[in-house]
């Protein structure tokens, strides 16, 4: 009986190497089935004698319970090899490229708009937009260019009727604050210009102009620049330096060209600096106290700054787009580059 | 404007470079855009003194003997500008022009040329004031030029010019002699001194013989408060001296006779606008007075001009001579015969000349001093100046001038320094203040707490306070100021509720995979025609439009979207979906602007691919993304099948909420697109954004939702193939239970089995309850009432399996 045990514990562990799960299953019938040869051990059982039968039984349970754990650990192997080649056959190439969905993105003006906003935002400067056809008064005649003023020149103009015009400036916007809000102003305004301007890489007849207006009883020249700094450096990183020119704009006095360090060569003098190392940005100056006089601000008491930049040179500057129309011509090559 | 660096060291010393001087210009307000290098690129050209000219028979060249100081040359010429005594420049063999080219000994015919006569282009010499006969034809150079000298002695070429971009507050730069007071004022800056411009002013001592009998009479003395005029008797008109010639030389102007070089050179150099007349043709006394309605002249151009009280004219008993400030009348012109003129130095109000030279369209270099301000304290001594040199050139015995006045004199400036510091938000101390004024050569008496400042009459900018703290701050330094931060209230700052409403509507669209554009809102007319616009008479037109393409503010975005299109199909982007909200303007009463919506898709969103997964761009994949949008702002519309010139007749509609039309979608159709060369299909649609605005901003409140499982029921419609889905999809609404929570159309059927004619409509429906738990009965009584619903309503059958 001993020898027989033995030699199924044997044959048993020849057979389950490198097993299928169905010869596994097989196997199983064959050691374990009714008719299996463990089965048929437990029937000779009769034959052993009654003292050894306590013996032999524990044999027999152990060989029984060796077979099952042995066959259900290698079903358990051959399980996962057989998951495994069905999972290799559906085996995705993760080098393939993924499938592109398009994706919507801001036109880079809108962009920098936002941001120019942000900025004054987080400055305390409300935002204010106005019409683009304007009226003479607003364009003009309130902000100290009366008719025949020479300043006239400098901008030109495009008219749809003697007194109502496409407006050259923001500021238009600025002396409609004045009129319907209460003191103090903080604000920018901000939107698109028109002027007669033959389109070249730097000239286009459509623009936008961000402008800034602050009137209370102590703005100083002083924090006009300090305002300016500020922005530039939000807008342009902090290692960007302001400097005033003087110029001149009849709504404010005094005048000033402002300009920043320039961010191709940080100030060292290159082709789009034309080697002065600095970026003309827009005009500014002090609110010149006709301009809070037409709105009926007692000009002894309020004082106040005025600044005006051009959003298609910020974001020409920021971004380093050499020519003015690209805006316009919204090819999506352009687009795209500025997808964030 | 060009200003020569030597000629103003003919009259201030300075040893800055033309750099460092343009950038001192530059810091001073007198914007110095770049200097112009002139060094003279021949070699070897002389003057020559013309002996004979002779024409060469049967042909088009003269023969010239030309005398060059030591002997006579033989040049031939094909210049038709030559007589005999004229002084040229001759460039002898082996000299060099500016082309490069060393100048031969030819032979033309048997007739040999000892080297060339030069033209101004063929020196390099100023061509931009030439006409282009006077370029190509030889230079004549003065009479009194000495002969057989270099031409680079006789003709101050070699120079740099500072390239001046003046502002209209610095009219007292406008000229050479105005630039060097600034340089003055540089130098007395930099000395700690008082600025001194007596030492630039040239002494003159005239010598006058009788006076001006002729009466002036100003009846307008607010727009013509100084007029002088002087006669200037026996001249004779010629070409003008060397001298003079160089003097236009280095101001850039292009010379014509002694009399308009004079006036021309005092324009440049001083400032002051003159104008001559010929004393003989002015008939009795001279007035200055409005023009009279109907009044004409033939001006100095000889084109008629009728003139209205805008314009104050300067006219004697037989009408109006010369438009004050403006231009001269051609009847009283001088001319070679003149013998007499009038010299007229006057100041005249910038108002009075911009309105009188915009009112006949006309500008000049005189019209545009006056506008911008001339010295009005000047005019008496540049009649002087100019009658000097007018003597000088012509032989003339000037007059006594007749001068009337009536200036008032100008009232000092009042600077309160604690006003100075409030505005520049620094310390102003008197010292500097006295530094500053001297700097400037501004007059000043102090006070306590302020300082009366008289500015030289030349200082048109010097009107009020802030002028003067203007002043403070330029001569401190621009920079020179620090920066700090405004102190104020905090209020919370905001964008207006429309702009936080725009920017939100653009994010929206954005995150729906749509790009946005911006593009021009002015067109042309070729657009109105491509798209079959029909509605000019309400679309805006420019009176002063740039270009034809530009001279209409658009009434619609489609034409520059579609030309967007274009430009990105030229450029391969074959798949485009792309936004704008922009501004579209019509005439109705008023000028009205209002914002729009527009987006046009072609292509698709997802390209072709490996998958074989494509998902084009289509008309009802538009709608989809304006539903999206009406859903978000909450504004219920409707669709209507409506025709449009521009699009395909039975694929676009109208888009309609509470019965007022918002908007508009459909496919572009093959008319336009074939104009444009495009191929693929294009769709394109429209709203009114204010209309989305109505109900932006509220509040979003919470909303309970179910937590019991819901009940799923397909079901099959067939109806009448014409028969719309919305019509359907409403019958099945009308009469459901407030439990249905979902409706979804996922089929749509024809063909076999169907009956010719009918369609079948396969929709899922979903329902659950926020109380309960639905059952199954409630669904079938829901779907027998359908049943019958959808028989009277739009003559359906429920399909049964």
């Amino acid at each position: 009986m001993e020898d027989r045990i033995k030699k199924i514990k044997e044959e048993f562990q020849e057979r389950i190497k490198n097993k299928s799960l169905k010869e596994l299953k097989e196997l199983e019938v064959y050691f374990l089935g009714r008719k299996g040869k463990v089965s048929i051990l437990f029937q000779s059982f009769k034959n052993v004698p009654k003292e050894r039968r306590k013996h032999f039984g524990a044999k027999i349970n152990e060989l029984k319970t060796f077979i099952e754990k042995s066959i259900m650990a290698e079903i358990q192997r051959a399980e996962s090899v057989e998951v495994d080649h069905k999972l290799e056959e559906e085996k995705i190439d993760v080098t393939l490229p993924g499938i592109k969905l398009h994706t919507g993105g801001l036109h880079i003006l809108s962009q920098t708009i936002g941001r120019a906003e942000d900025i004054f935002l987080s400055m305390g400067f409300d935002v204010m937009i106005g019409p683009e056809i304007e009226e003479d008064y607003y364009n003009f005649e309130a902000l100290n260019i009366p008719e025949f003023h020479p300043a006239r020149a400098m901008q030109d103009t495009f008219y749809l009727s003697k007194k109502i015009l496409l407006r050259t400036q923001t500021s238009p916007i600025q002396v409609r604050t004045m009129e319907k809000y209460k003191l103090p102003i903080r604000i920018i305004a901000m939107g698109r210009c028109y002027r007669k301007d033959a389109p070249d890489s730097s000239h286009f007849p459509i623009f936008h102009q961000i402008e800034g207006l602050v009137v209370d009883k102590k703005v100083t020249f002083a924090n006009l620049k300090g305002t300016l700094s500020l922005f530039a450096k939000r807008m342009f990183g902090e290692e960007v330096n302001v400097r005033f020119t003087p110029s001149y704009f009849p709504f404010v006095e005094p005048g000033a060209e402002t300009s920043i360090s320039c961010v191709i060569c940080g100030g060292k003098g290159c082709s789009v600096c034309k080697n002065t190392g600095w970026l003309e940005m827009g005009g500014s100056g002090m609110v010149h106290p006709n301009v809070l006089e037409n709105v009926g601000i007692d000009s002894e008491i309020y004082q106040g700054f005025a600044f005006g930049w051009g959003i298609e040179r910020i974001a020409m500057v920021k971004h380093k787009i050499p020519d003015i129309r690209m805006f316009y011509q919204n090819d999506l090559r352009f687009l795209e580059q500025f997808k964030r | 404007m060009l200003t020569s660096i030597k000629m103003l060291k003919s009259i201030i010393q300075f040893d800055y470079t033309p750099e460092e001087l343009g950038d001192e210009l530059s810091m001073m307000g007198l914007e110095v855009e770049g200097i112009t290098q002139v060094r003279h690129r021949f070699d070897g050209i002389m003057t020559g003194k013309v002996k004979t000219i002779r024409r060469i028979v049967d042909t088009k060249l003269s023969k010239a003997i030309i005398n060059v100081g030591n002997e006579n040359v033989q040049i031939v010429t094909a210049a038709s500008n030559l007589k005999s005594g004229d002084i040229v420049p001759v460039a002898l063999p082996h000299s060099k022009i500016v082309s490069g080219a060393d100048v031969l000994k030819k032979d033309f015919k048997g007739i040999a040329s000892d080297g060339m006569l030069c033209s101004y282009s063929e020196l390099g010499l100023d061509p931009e004031i030439l006409s282009g006969e006077e370029k190509e034809g030889i230079l004549i150079l003065p009479t009194d030029t000495p002969v057989g000298e270099k031409l680079e002695d006789i003709l101050p070429i070699d120079d740099d010019y500072l390239e001046l971009s003046l502002l209209p507050d610095r009219a007292d730069a406008f000229c050479l002699w105005g630039v060097a007071r600034w340089i003055e004022i540089i130098k007395a800056r930099e000395e700690g001194r008082r600025a001194d411009f007596s030492k630039l002013e040239e002494t003159v001592s005239l010598k006058m013989k009788g006076v001006t009998n002729i009466p002036i009479i100003i009846a307008e003395k607010d727009l013509c408060p100084f007029y002088s005029g002087r006669f200037i008797r026996n001249i004779t008109v010629t070409a003008s001296s060397l001298s003079l010639r160089q003097k236009l030389f280095m101001l850039r102007m292009r010379p014509v006779n002694n009399i308009v070089d004079v006036t021309n050179f005092v324009m440049g150099f001083y400032g002051q606008p003159l104008h001559v007349f010929d004393a003989d043709i002015i008939k009795g006394k001279i007035y200055i007075r409005s023009a009279k309605k109907g009044e004409k002249i033939q001006t100095l151009d000889e084109i008629e001009r009728n003139l209205s009280d805008a314009n104050l004219v300067i006219a004697d008993e037989s009408g109006p001579i010369a438009i004050a400030g403006v231009i001269g009348g051609f009847k009283t012109a001088v001319t070679l015969k003149t013998k007499n003129i009038l010299l007229e130095s006057a100041y005249f109000s910038p108002e009075c000349v911009a309105r009188s030279a915009r009112s006949l369209g006309i500008a000049t270099d005189a019209s545009a001093t006056f506008e911008k301000g001339a010295d009005p304290l000047f005019p008496s001594k540049a009649s002087s100046i100019a009658s000097d040199l007018i003597s000088k050139e012509t032989h003339g015995i000037p007059a006594k001038e007749n001068a009337v006045s009536c200036l008032t004199p100008k009232n000092p400036v009042n600077l309160r320094i604690a006003r100075a510091e409030k505005i520049l938000g620094e310390k102003v101390d008197k010292k500097s203040l006295r530094k500053y004024f001297n700097f400037e050569g501004f007059d000043f008496t102090e006070k306590k707490d302020h300082f009366m400042v008289a500015a030289p009459s030349f200082r048109t900018d010097i009107k009020e306070e802030v002028d003067l703290i203007e002043e403070i701050v330029r001569m401190k330094g621009y920079n020179e100021f620090g920066e700090t931060l405004i102190v104020g209230e905090l209020k919370g700052a905001k964008r207006t509720g429309y702009e936080n409403f725009i920017w939100d509507l653009k994010e929206k669209l954005v995150k729906l995979g749509l790009d946005e554009i911006q593009t021009i809102s002015l067109i042309g007319e070729s657009s109105f025609d491509l798209i079959g616009y029909t509605d000019k008479k309400k679309s805006i037109k420019l009176l002063n439009p740039l270009s034809a393409d530009m001279a209409f503010m658009r009434p619609l975005l489609l034409p520059t979207m579609l030309s967007v299109l274009e430009r990105n199909k030229k450029s391969e982007n074959v798949n485009v979906s792309v936004f704008e909200v922009g501004k579209v303007f019509c005439k109705e009463k008023l000028f009205k602007e209002t914002d729009e919506l527009g987006i046009l898709l072609s292509g698709a969103r997802t390209g072709k691919n490996y998958l074989g997964v494509h998902f084009p761009y289509s008309l009802l994949y538009l709608k989809g993304l304006f539903e999206e949008l009406f859903l978000y702002y909450d504004v219920p519309v409707t669709f209507k099948t409506e025709k449009f010139s521009f699009m395909y007749p039975y694929q676009s509609a109208g888009i309609y909420h509470k019965g007022e039309k918002i908007g508009y979608l459909g496919t572009i159709n093959a008319a336009v697109l074939n104009k444009l060369g495009l191929t693929d299909e294009v769709f394109y649609g429209v709203i009114k954004v204010e209309k989305l605005l109505q109900n932006y901003g509220g509040e979003i409140n919470f909303e309970t939702f179910s937590l019991y499982p819901s009940v799923k029921r397909d079901i099959a419609v067939i109806v009448d193939e014409d028969a719309t889905e919305e019509d359907v999809r409403n019958a099945i609404l009308s009469v459901a239970p407030c439990e249905l929570r979902k409706i979804t159309l996922f089929d749509i059927y024809k063909g076999s089995p169907l009956p010719l004619g009918k369609k079948n409509l396969a929709y899922s429906l979903e329902f659950s309850s926020v109380d309960k738990t639905l059952k199954g009965e409630e669904i079938n009584k829901f779907i027998e009432i359908l049943e019958k619903t959808l028989q009277k309503k739009v003559n359906g059958k429920l399909r049964k399996e």
